[in-house]
């Protein structure tokens, strides 16, 4: 499979190539410039899963990335913005399907399967500490006692992983602030780019359900993909998964690689 | 529903998956044409960080306008417009006038004559009117056809031609110069 020629082939007929000065014939002959450079290529990738994961949710604003990003850690820092209009983050853990704001200002413990937060925005997950063995209902726990299915949160910021950097990118990226200000989660979209696919994916790979999981549209090594960080009572995973990835197609593009 | 993976459609079909909706098809758009696109963007700028910022919002552009293509144009053609103008917009603000500083053309010895060539070249094409050296770069450089030029820079053909012709003259009186011919 290879993309487009730069230069498609001229024929001798072509009336166009009728040149007295010889500059068409010097022009043409300079030579390719050489393939869009990989830096680039992450760069743009990025940005396309930023802008889709933003069109997911009905329009929202999209809010440009900075135009030159030298390095892969400026990546998570940059789209934090956009990450904050495209996907809200709630609490993480034990929550069912129920509306984001909702969950934000609930003050209290409710059905087993919720785990209520009055926090306005949650820490990062790299930095959640995950509850004593036997804890249940807590605001952030990942008790499995209390949940049947762990909260699945996705994100996107435009971060471009590698398979090099895969741990350290993910913790360093969900060390970042996440703006919790989204509103409703955006329409179904197929495969491991939304939370039931993602879900479905991990399971299929056995990841047990009442695990939370954040999940990352972005690029893994060029290509577009998710980075999922899974938590579980003592640690957490980082697992990189095609985006068509769901129950009957499980596919790791790597991971699980332990990143705490 | 169509089976064939998005390696198999064509850039039309891409174009309208993307639009209603498909999440990877416009990646495959961007595959298939980025190095193309690439190109475009460095020799219209001639300058690698510019070409790198134009041609990513191009690509932003294109994935956020796609419901304005209308598909009489090829696919390409609709690109390398979005690439153009992502490229003259950034110029214009970074350089407000028409046409770009001139260059000196240095005497400069290397042991290979193809960079010297080359960098004559670039710095003559510099010195070009913004029209001419689009029409040059998209025409000469790039092997678009005076159509495909035409319907990228929105004029007609009959202007391509007459800039092309006026731009290789100009240029080949630069160059002249330069080595000292008459």
């Amino acid at each position: 499979m290879v993309s487009t020629p730069p230069v498609p082939p001229r024929g001798p007929d072509d009336p166009d190539a009728e040149d007295p000065t010889g500059i068409r014939a010097l022009l043409s002959g300079l030579g390719d410039p050489g393939p869009m450079p990989a830096d680039l290529v992450d760069r743009i990738n990025a940005s396309i899963a930023a802008e889709q994961a933003a069109r997911q949710h009905h329009g929202a604003p999209v809010v440009p990335l900075h135009r030159r990003v030298p390095g892969w850690q400026k990546y998570g820092l940059v789209a934090a913005a956009v990450a904050g209009l495209a996907v809200g983050v709630p609490a993480l853990l034990g929550t069912g399907p129920q509306d984001v704001m909702a969950s934000l200002t609930r003050s209290s413990d409710q059905s087993a399967g919720a785990a209520s937060s009055a926090q306005a925005i949650q820490p990062p997950i790299a930095s959640f500490t995950p509850p004593a063995p036997g804890t249940q209902g807590t605001p952030g726990s990942g008790a499995r006692a209390t949940s049947a299915l762990g909260r699945v949160t996705m994100v996107a910021t435009g971060t471009g992983y590698t398979s090099s950097e895969l741990a350290e990118q993910a913790r360093t990226t969900m060390l970042g602030p996440f703006d919790g200000s989204s509103g409703a989660p955006g329409a179904p979209v197929k495969g491991a780019m939304g939370a039931g696919g993602l879900r479905e994916c991990l399971t299929a790979m056995g990841v047990p359900s009442w695990m939370p999981v954040v999940g990352d549209v972005a690029t893994f090594d060029g290509e577009r993909a998710v980075v999922a960080v899974v938590s579980s009572d003592t640690d957490q995973s980082v697992y990189a998964v095609p985006t068509w990835c769901d129950a009957t197609h499980a596919k790791a593009l790597a991971g699980p690689v332990r990143i705490r | 529903m169509d089976p064939r993976p998005l390696q198999e459609r064509d850039d039309r079909e891409l174009v309208r998956l993307h639009v209603d909706g498909d999440p990877d098809a416009f990646g495959e758009l961007f595959r298939r044409h980025r190095d193309r696109m690439w190109a475009v963007a460095l020799r219209t700028t001639g300058n690698r960080e510019l070409a790198s910022d134009c041609v990513q919002d191009a690509f932003i552009s294109a994935f956020r306008r796609a419901g304005s293509y209308r598909g009489e144009a090829a696919v390409t053609t609709w690109l390398h417009r979005i690439v153009v103008n992502a490229c003259l917009d950034r110029l214009r603000r970074d350089r407000p006038t028409s046409q770009l500083p001139e260059h000196q053309l240095a005497d400069r010895h290397d042991a290979h004559a193809s960079v010297d060539t080359r960098l004559d070249v670039r710095e003559a094409l510099d010195r070009l009117p913004e029209g001419q050296r689009l029409a040059l770069v998209l025409v000469d450089m790039h092997g678009l056809s005076v159509a495909e030029a035409a319907l990228v820079l929105e004029v007609a053909e009959g202007t391509v031609k007459s800039r092309c012709s006026r731009g290789r003259e100009a240029l080949a009186a630069m160059l002249r110069e330069r080595s000292g011919q008459p």
